[in-house]
């Protein structure tokens, strides 16, 4: 019997154990206790420092904007770089929808998207909210000028329903209204913050790109559309708050933020704290045995190299601060490359570093290692360790020059327009031009931009991204849109696959 | 009843996930076999001292030498089963068990070997963790023979179990001795460097409610049929609860009376099953809204809550004959199974725009599984002092994941040198789980370099890591106080990839490490500039037999004073027959994308050991 009452006990304690099932939360929070916990201030922060990987990385945005072009090309050099010839497949226009590059970029970027409209739940002051409004139209106008589709959900929307999808006509609206809607609460500047200006170039891009963006095939070009890129144009020229910069390379050194008179939206990099990864711009290029010891692997190719004159300051330019560290020049990094004190440098095998104009896709040769010119845009930051002080450079002023008139001659204002160009390549120290077409302007871009993120976007504005070019052949249109990522398809029955995937 | 246990073991450095340094495995195929692993002066050999070794190759000898991995595991198992007969008939039973198991983990790396981020620095850590469990259950059991030729057993109960896992772990890194046991004095590691984590599970429960019935006619006939209703807390607020039904019948054919006579059938039994279990194998919290905290007091999206998420379930159909002949000297079993699995539990990631997280989802599509098996068992001899006995059995296995609309899940990722962003298999509509989905190999050029098929831009179904047969033969054989038992086993028709030739070994090592002697075989020289790229060159057959183990005994019987005495030697993995070229054809390192599992790839893991174990065996 007495065993019965202890057996009756534990029936009845265990019995405690009947449960509702309800999982408890232990190491994370709910949302109502999240929700309180949450600052505005910081989940900005975050939003800013979301666009960091997606356009400062060298295997992200800016790749699809430069490999896929005349400008850049990632060849494999024998053992290296190979990858899976995940980097030939941007130059050759052979990318699939498993691209993982690509992959990354698009759901990055749209986590960006994710990040500024759940923001606008938490009650932000207007300056906030038009900040993070402001980053959300800048990621979704690349979205679109890269895969023509553009997942939204509106703010407070469940994320286990499916994402609306934006086509070209409404994103491109989307984009302009916010513009003029969150303007008047936006700040002058810094460049590094979402500022007044940097909302007017992003109109002025939508609009210039429109036309693309409608048709890619055969883009036409509104004249009310040019018309408003003029006036914008003239708005921030009026303003006479931007000059070209004396030192081309100022735009990208250390400390531009502070040196540079031309840009208008940047990424801020805290030299010693904190940034994106703009150093990969010169580890990518650089050999191993220059200083630093880079990761020897992109180049320009050599009929973008060929088409500056020698006087062109954008070529070629020691700058201070590196090229008395290390020997390297800003620009084009061509020939025989040399340390700080002049000495000739070798490569691994003790053959002279001697960059060459001529390189394949797939190199296999006994050169492999130093074919190809190499680019340094951004002045090597030598003090500040892996967080470099280089500002990350979004839009410029000389951008906004060429895009009036670029603007101007596609309404037949080409006298203006040569105008425009000639008082850029003046200052840049190359002679003037006679006349202007729109190859000699999208050239003209080409020199000035080049490696800044905008030559797949500018080569199909002008007709020309499909055809043959340095280590590539004519492609077929459909590579005038990147593929719907594999598994953002699998996720968003509203995403269709761009024809021809 | 109380069980107490404690295991240590001693761990090397061998992750599967290794980068392009490698791990322990990989560093030894890859070092230069013509440079000695110490120097004349007793050191270790690294690219300081030798110009022919690499920056930043590992000197495997050093890297045993300067790490220290040790796991200790301590179980405490209790159990205890009351139960009253409340009448001849009907017996109720508690059943509490308690499981506590507490893992403590020490390692270091010393200062002294030459890892990246390690070297001149040192790194020492450790971790801790707990898994409590606790099950309950009450059962009534009510089991009467109603007449004679009816028996009933019925069994109705409640089930409660509980997971409680937590632990912390904490490193350092940057210590001012470099040669010392640095894990028992971690503080001294530099500020910045200082690492400590905690973590706890949400408590998981599961809760039961559970009946059978099971009803023998005759001896002939014997039906089973059960209800389960499984609750998970993991689920979904929705779908808490599955239900899991099943039932079985069989039929005794002997003993029927056209078969209780004779003698040369002397077992037969035909068998019929069908039922349905449930899957809830994820991690707790998955299906609810998570806000993690972040170092400056802010707070990030983990996890997106899905009130749907429910029991993955697997529906299986089978038949069996169990059969013995003249006096069951040869016994033996047919089955064919169908098993169907639906509601597949994944983590895809959410529908864009969304945080960087994934959410769990039942997703559609379903996983078939249809298999026969065969089984023999024959008493060749079996007399006093002679015995032989063989058996053996085969199934033939088919494997497709089917009825699935999205577009194909990436799973397979490839580690090491050339190998960032590849994965190589593929689950997809129509083809079997985890098809190796790859380049097609077309061999080399003049130039030595690899050509494939549309120049590699295109994947195509290459290889099947699914074996297509499964064989298993043992005997045994007692010849008067000798004994030998074998066991052999093998699996055919399926496909390996061997990642650790592609990226451990290739052609561009030469030079300064070692690569795969096979690659300067062929009449065309690779090119060392050839690239590491996946492909259908590095699948190979999987098929394979192996000597599992084989036992030699002999009992001396009675010695002295000692009631029973018996020697053995055994022996464990003796003997592979395969063409696959890899360290084992049994092999499966993880190689998950984004938590799918993968299957049947080897990169760089432990080889499996072949061991010999001397017994004796004492009764007093």
């Amino acid at each position: 019997m007495k065993f019965n009452i202890i057996l009756l006990l534990l029936v009845f304690l265990s019995f405690q154990a009947c449960t509702d099932l309800k999982e408890e939360l232990r190491e994370d929070l709910t949302n109502d206790q999240a929700s309180k916990l949450v600052k505005v201030d910081a989940l900005l922060l975050a939003a800013y420092d979301g666009l960091k990987l997606p356009y400062q990385d060298q295997s992200r945005f800016w790749a699809a904007q430069e490999h896929t072009s005349d400008a850049a090309m990632g060849p494999t050099r024998g053992p290296d770089w190979d990858d899976n010839g995940i980097w030939r497949s941007l130059h050759a226009h052979t990318w699939t929808p498993d691209h993982s590059f690509l992959t990354s970029t698009f759901s990055e970027m749209l986590q960006v998207v994710y990040s500024t409209t759940n923001l606008l739940q938490f009650d932000p002051t207007p300056q906030q909210a038009a900040e993070a409004r402001y980053l959300r139209a800048f990621v979704m106008l690349s979205v679109l000028d890269g895969w023509g589709q553009v997942p939204f959900r509106d703010a407070g929307s469940s994320l286990l329903e499916d994402a609306k999808v934006l086509g070209p006509q409404e994103t491109v609206d989307f984009v302009v209204a916010e513009m003029d809607a969150i303007i008047n609460d936006l700040p002058a500047g810094p460049t590094n913050r979402a500022n007044k200006d940097a909302a007017r170039v992003l109109k002025m891009k939508a609009l210039l790109n429109k036309g693309a963006y409608l048709n890619r095939e055969a883009p036409t070009f509104a004249a009310a559309d040019m018309n408003a890129v003029v006036a914008v144009a003239d708005q921030l020229i009026g303003s006479g708050k931007y000059q070209l910069e004396d030192n081309y390379f100022d735009n990208f050194a250390p400390k531009n933020d502070a040196i540079s008179s031309e840009n208008i939206w940047t990424a801020e990099n805290i030299g010693g704290v904190s940034s994106g990864n703009v150093r990969s711009r010169w580890f990518c290029t650089l050999h191993y045995n220059q200083n630093p010891s880079g990761w020897n692997g992109f180049t320009t190719l050599g009929d973008l190299y060929n088409s500056f004159e020698d006087s062109d300051l954008r070529k070629k330019a020691d700058y201070t601060g590196m090229t008395d560290v290390s020997g390297i020049n800003a620009g084009f990094l061509f020939g025989q490359q040399f340390d700080k004190d002049g000495k000739p440098l070798q490569d691994r095998k003790g053959n002279p570093l001697f960059f060459t104009k001529e390189v394949a896709i797939k190199e296999s040769g006994a050169n492999l290692e130093v074919t190809g010119i190499r680019v340094i845009k951004y002045p090597i930051d030598y003090k500040s360790g892996d967080n470099c002080d280089n500002d990350y450079v979004y839009y410029r002023y000389a951008d906004v020059l060429l895009m009036k008139a670029e603007a101007l001659l596609r309404t037949g204002q080409n006298g203006p327009a040569l105008d425009l160009v000639n008082e850029l390549r003046t200052k840049r120290g190359a002679t003037t031009l006679a006349s202007l077409s729109a190859e000699t302007l999208l050239a003209e871009r080409g020199r000035e931009l080049y490696w800044e993120g905008h030559r797949r976007s500018d080569l199909i504005r002008f007709g020309k991204f499909l055809t043959a070019w340095e280590e590539k052949a004519a492609s077929g249109k459909e590579r005038l849109l990147f593929p719907i990522p594999t598994q953002s398809l699998a996720s968003n029955p509203n995403l269709k696959q761009n024809p021809g995937y | 009843m109380l069980i107490a246990s404690q295991t240590v073991e001693d761990i090397a450095p061998i992750s599967t996930d290794a980068g392009f340094t490698g791990n322990l495995i990989g560093q030894a195929l890859q070092w230069n076999p013509t440079v000695p692993l110490t120097t004349s002066t007793g050191e270790f050999t690294t690219g300081k001292n030798n110009p022919l070794v690499g920056e930043t190759t590992i000197n495997p000898l050093n890297l045993l030498d300067g790490h220290f991995e040790s796991a200790k595991t301590t179980t405490t198992l209790a159990n205890v089963s009351p139960y009253w007969n409340i009448t001849d008939n009907l017996i109720y039973r508690y059943r509490l068990g308690i499981n506590y198991g507490l893992g403590n983990t020490r390692g270091a790396i010393s200062g002294k070997v030459n890892v990246q981020g390690v070297t001149d620095l040192g790194l020492a850590g450790m971790a801790n963790n707990e898994l409590l469990s606790t099950i309950q259950s009450h059962t009534l059991n009510y089991n009467k023979a109603i007449n004679d030729n009816i028996t009933l057993d019925l069994i109705g109960g409640y089930e409660y179990q509980k997971f409680d896992f937590k632990g912390y772990a904490l490193a350092g890194r940057g210590f001012a001795v470099l040669d010392f046991d640095n894990t028992n004095a971690v503080q001294n590691s530099a500020n910045a460097n200082k690492r400590f984590i905690s973590y706890a599970d949400p408590i998981s429960e599961l809760q039961s409610y559970f009946g059978r019935a099971n009803i023998g006619i005759n001896g002939k006939y014997n039906i089973t049929a059960t209800l389960r209703a499984d609750g998970s807390s993991k689920f979904g607020t929705n779908n808490k609860y599955g239900i899991f039904p099943s039932l079985g019948a069989s039929w005794n054919l002997k003993a029927e009376d056209f078969l209780s006579d004779s003698e040369n059938v002397s077992d037969l039994k035909l068998r019929l099953g069908w039922g349905k279990t449930g899957n809830q194998e994820f991690p707790a919290g998955s299906a609810q809204e998570r806000y993690g905290l972040t170092e400056n007091g802010g707070t990030i999206l983990e996890n997106v809550a899905n009130p749907d998420l429910k029991w993955e379930s697997s529906t299986t159909l089978n038949v069996g004959l169990d059969f013995g002949l003249m006096n069951n000297v040869l016994t033996g079993t047919i089955d064919y199974y169908s098993r169907v699995t639906n509601d597949l539990l994944l983590d895809p990631s959410v529908s864009e725009p969304g945080p960087a997280v994934r959410a769990w989802k039942n997703i559609n599509g379903e996983v078939a599984n249809t298999g026969l098996e065969l089984g023999l068992n024959a008493q060749i001899v079996n007399k006093a002092n002679f015995a032989w006995n063989l058996g053996g059995n085969i199934s033939f296995l088919k494997n497709e994941f089917r009825n699935y609309s999205g577009p194909p899940i990436l799973t397979g990722n490839l580690f090491g040198q050339g190998s960032s962003g590849a994965y190589i298999q593929e689950m997809k509509n129509g083809y079997a789980l985890n098809t190796f989905f790859v380049r097609e190999y077309k061999g080399l050029d003049e130039s030595g370099s690899s050509t494939y098929t549309d120049d590699g831009d295109k994947l195509y179904p290459l290889g099947d890591p699914n074996a297509n047969i499964i064989l298993g033969v043992s005997t045994g054989l007692e010849i008067s106080k000798l004994s030998f038992n074998m066991n052999v086993n093998g699996a055919f028709g399926h496909q390996l990839y061997n990642n650790t030739a592609m990226s451990v070994i290739p052609i561009g090592n030469l030079g300064n490490r070692n690569i795969d002697a096979a690659l300067l075989e062929g009449s065309i020289k690779e090119s060392t500039a050839n690239p590491i790229a996946s492909s259908s060159r590095y699948i190979e057959n999987g098929d394979f037999v192996k000597l599992a183990n084989a036992t030699l005994a002999y009992n001396l019987g009675k010695v002295s004073k000692l009631s029973n005495v018996r020697l053995s030697l055994t022996g464990q993995n003796l003997l592979v027959i395969t063409d696959y070229s890899g360290f084992d054809p049994e092999v499966n390192t993880v190689n998950l994308r984004n938590g799918v599992p993968s299957s049947g790839i080897e990169y760089i893991p432990y080889p499996s050991a072949k061991s010999f174990i001397f017994g004796i065996n004492v009764s007093f």
